[in-house]
């Protein structure tokens, strides 16, 4: 979706006390702007003083009377914000700001340098205060205690230490008053509480709708194909052709693997296109489950347009000029009289904000195209790799949203014997990840 | 969407003094999610007090000393309520209490009578406050002196015996507080600061998102077709044709027609302009925006309803083909999907997210658009009944103009001539709105 009119350059400044998920929500923006199609970037203060400082820095070092302390952390500052506002100036749409800002001081110095250096920029605040204390020592033991600050310090040690470097903080914090003039939103208590002030765009509107959805609960996401179609075997796009033999076996198998899997919990949630393929691999699962799905439109699978029926040969032939212009670019080609990757995700954002904000398991039984989008966003793919993701037939990938990152396992079932694959996959990738944040 | 969420009944009650917005709020979500396909209505208990106490109501009646009065204005309240809470509890899916609730006493009574009385139902407070005299003077001006309270009244005094009736009610406001245990939203000076507190679930979630789009600057709103097509010309449905010779002739007329609407080219700048990714109408932007010297963008969601099969078909040779499909949809053209395509219902969904962003935007916005895809969008604006969505007029070579005023949209039709450019006023939709409001939709009488 498009703005009426022309977006301006963002820079969203995070402000809050350690261990209150900032990091996590500039993470989540990050990746749901990205995919949206807004070049976005985190700038990890953290990350910053780790280099410079070195990840020797115990509580001390963030205490605000330390005088050489503060020069440096202030510098770490600065470069971090040098460098944002040279990838805006570049290639970066929205540029995030994270860090704990959380002086009327900061914020101020940071207003005025963008001011000064990039004045064309919009600047949006978000604030996370959280007065929970089991909140906060989870998300302590869950993000800091892997963190290069701690490498080589028992749990307890390291978990003392960043408390009083939480109370360092403390001392000096000043939450966002509305004197400072400033667009912000506020989120407290992972959303129970929220307060907005003065939201400028639809960008900063589409956020806010964004953030109100969010909250940590663990819960799976399952994403599964339809059974084999007959056009499968065939080889041709589009249609609306029924499951083959194969095809209905895997969708009964996969019934049987979710019954095992969710033990008998009925309280979950299941979507699934308005296609036949994918309403009868639905069916087969539900009747299994004894749970109702919805089929939504918004799930169909891209519409080949002029190319529906036609095997990939056929369109070679018959579409030449086309059929390389795909190849060339696979993610905005659109099929005449249909659609491209990039209306697809379009379409599909509602299914993103839906899976978001369930807070049960949720089933979704779809096709190729559309799952390869739905996937990108939960497993942080970048957007040009979308067309070409690996999502076979008879799997289903299991994601389970952990700190930064989700946790994916595929399970690979074969329609026959009903014998199940697990792939373990991806996670130690994701911790090398977390720390070239 | 919605059917993956119609468990819970949801009760929206209005917090706020007089002339702060709170009918236009109430309005505006019940158009809202009327058009979203929910069975939603608006309890005004000024209407009440109106039917039972009479319309002689001076600012002494509203004094929370006047034990009699403060009775009466009590009873009507719970009457209010009581037929609130029937029609949740029958076929009603959302309904709005559209009143002060200005003390926590009045707030807690609705809460406990909802809670007990409703089955399973969620409930969302929305107080609108409001510190700035201006927009307070230009709302008493815009909504209250067409009241049928101030009928004998001249607008001077009216507006006197008002300001002093909401003086009467800041005796004893008591803002929402967070020990009443309600789920809320604040809106602060129309949207400028805004509290959430304890909102949960998806349709909340989405009233809030609406909620923080609304603004109250009166910018106009231009449907229009594309110009006539080859298929138009033959009776065809779907397809991706050019435009006739007449539909060209259309386009030019129509730029020439925004020219003298918006007179200088600084003016032109502001206009936002839509349209589809096919081809008529994108000729038809073309031509307008090449006389406007402005750009526009071509949204996907604005593509005609997907015929599916019978895309290229005329109407005829669909009734011959397929004679079962054609005799469905005759009978329910509003849910009716074609095979392999779309309904009016797909439609409605399909361009929510266009009536946020024309929600939003404080500029003139145009839309080059396709027939169903117009009747959706007007449907909106004009609050019509969802049912009557596939049948409203919007004829070809015409341009509406919608101008939001303070409960309703006022509309201006008119014709251009592709050939001669002359242009003619269809009907002026305003005038008949006013009958309605007067004399058979008593519920929407301005406030």
């Amino acid at each position: 979706m498009q703005e009426l009119g022309k977006q301006q350059k963002m820079v969203i400044g995070m402000v809050g006390l350690p261990a209150r998920g900032k990091t996590y929500i500039s993470r989540k923006i990050c990746r749901y702007l990205n995919w949206m199609g807004f070049k976005s970037k985190v700038f990890n203060i953290g990350n910053y003083r780790r280099q410079i400082c070195g990840t020797d820095c115990n509580s001390n070092f963030f205490d605000p009377g330390n005088k050489d302390a503060s020069k440096a952390r202030d510098e770490c500052a600065l470069l971090a914000l040098n460098d944002m506002i040279n990838y805006l100036r570049n290639e970066g749409d929205v540029s995030l700001y994270d860090g704990t800002n959380t002086t009327k001081q900061r914020r101020k110095l940071i207003m005025e340098t963008l001011q000064q250096k990039f004045s064309e920029v919009q600047v949006f605040w978000v604030e996370s205060i959280c007065n929970d204390e089991d909140v906060i020592l989870r998300n302590i033991q869950l993000t800091k205690l892997n963190n290069p600050d701690y490498v080589g310090k028992s749990s307890d040690e390291a978990t003392q230490d960043f408390q009083q470097r939480i109370e360092q903080y403390t001392k000096v914090y000043e939450p966002i008053d509305m004197d400072e003039n400033i667009s912000f939103i506020k989120i407290i208590d992972i959303g129970n509480d929220i307060m907005i002030y003065n939201i400028q765009g639809f960008l900063q509107s589409k956020l806010v709708s964004y953030l109100m959805n969010l909250h940590i609960y663990p819960r799976p996401i399952y994403l599964s194909r339809h059974g084999e179609s007959q056009y499968n075997v065939g080889h041709k796009v589009g249609g609306d052709s029924d499951l083959t033999q194969t095809g209905l076996m895997y969708a009964k198998q996969l019934g049987k693997y979710f019954v095992q899997e969710l033990e008998g919990n009925r309280n979950i949630k299941m979507i699934t296109s308005t296609m036949q393929r994918a309403l009868r691999t639905s069916n087969e699962v539900c009747e299994l489950l004894g749970i109702e799905y919805y089929s939504l439109k918004a799930l169909d699978e891209i519409n080949p347009g002029i190319c529906d029926g036609l095997t990939y040969q056929q369109i070679a032939d018959k579409f030449p000029q086309d059929y390389e212009e795909r190849k060339m670019n696979k993610l905005t080609y659109r099929y005449p009289r249909g659609e491209s990757y990039l209306d697809v995700i379009s379409r599909v954002e509602q299914i993103i904000f839906e899976i978001e904000r369930s807070r049960l398991p949720v089933i979704v039984i779809a096709h190729q195209a559309i799952l390869r989008c739905l996937y990108a966003y939960f497993h942080e793919h970048e957007v040009p790799e979308i067309p070409k993701l690996n999502i076979p037939l008879h799997q289903v990938i299991k994601l389970v949203p952990a700190a930064y990152y989700c946790k994916e396992t595929r399970i690979k079932i074969d329609p026959m014997t009903g014998h199940w694959e697990i792939q373990d996959e991806a996670t130690i990738k994701k911790v090398k990840s977390f720390l070239d944040l | 969407m919605q059917d993956c969420h119609k468990s819970q009944k949801i009760a929206i009650c209005m917090v706020g003094l007089p002339a702060r917005g709170k009918t236009y709020i109430s309005r505006k979500l019940h158009r809202y999610l009327n058009w979203l396909g929910y069975n939603c209505k608006v309890f005004n208990i000024g209407n009440y007090r109106r039917e039972i106490c009479g319309t002689e109501c001076d600012k002494t009646f509203f004094d929370s000393k006047n034990e009699q009065a403060t009775k009466a204005r009590n009873e009507c309240a719970q009457m209010a309520l009581n037929d609130l809470i029937s029609f949740l509890n029958s076929d009603g899916e959302i309904a709005i209490f559209d009143g002060t609730n200005t003390t926590k006493q009045r707030r807690n009574m609705v809460q406990c009578s909802l809670s007990q009385q409703c089955q399973n139902v969620q409930t969302l407070w929305i107080e609108s406050i409001c510190d700035d005299a201006d927009v307070i003077q230009n709302n008493i001006r815009l909504t209250k002196l067409n009241n049928p309270d101030y009928v004998s009244m001249n607008p001077e005094d009216a507006t006197k015996d008002f300001l002093g009736r909401i003086r009467m009610y800041e005796e004893v406001y008591q803002k929402i507080e967070l020990d009443e245990n309600l789920s809320f939203i604040k809106l602060i000076n129309i949207g400028e600061d805004i509290q959430i507190h304890k909102v949960k679930g998806y349709l909340l979630s989405k009233i809030i998102s609406y909620l923080m789009n609304l603004h109250i600057y009166p910018r106009p709103i231009y449907l229009t077709r594309h110009g006539g097509s080859t298929f138009n010309q033959e009776n065809r449905v779907g397809g991706d044709c050019d435009l006739s010779q007449q539909g060209i002739q259309y386009s030019e007329q129509l730029g020439k027609f925004l020219l003298d609407e918006f007179p200088t080219q600084e003016k032109r700048n502001q206009i936002h302009c839509l349209t589809s990714t096919m081809k008529r109408a994108t000729q038809t932007a073309d031509i307008v925006c090449n006389i406007l010297k402005i750009n526009y963008l071509q949204l996907k969601t604005l593509d005609e309803i997907n015929v599916g099969i019978c895309d290229g078909l005329t109407y005829t040779q669909i009734a011959i083909q397929f004679p079962e499909d054609f005799a469905q949809r005759k009978v329910n053209k509003l849910t009716y999907r074609y095979p392999r395509g779309e309904s009016y219902l797909d439609l409605i969904s399909r361009i929510e997210p266009i009536i946020y962003e024309i929600e939003r935007s404080r500029e003139p916005v145009l839309v080059i658009g396709h027939q169903a895809i117009l009747r959706c969008l007007y449907a909106y604006f004009h609050r019509n009944e969802i049912s009557e969505v596939p049948q409203l007029e919007i004829p070809i070579h015409a341009i509406i103009k919608l101008t939001p005023a303070a409960y309703y949209c006022e509309e201006i039709r008119i014709r251009i001539d592709p050939e001669t450019g002359e242009r003619k006023q269809i009907e002026e939709y305003l005038q008949y709105e006013r009958v309605n409001l007067l004399t058979k939709k008593k519920s929407y009488i301005l406030l």
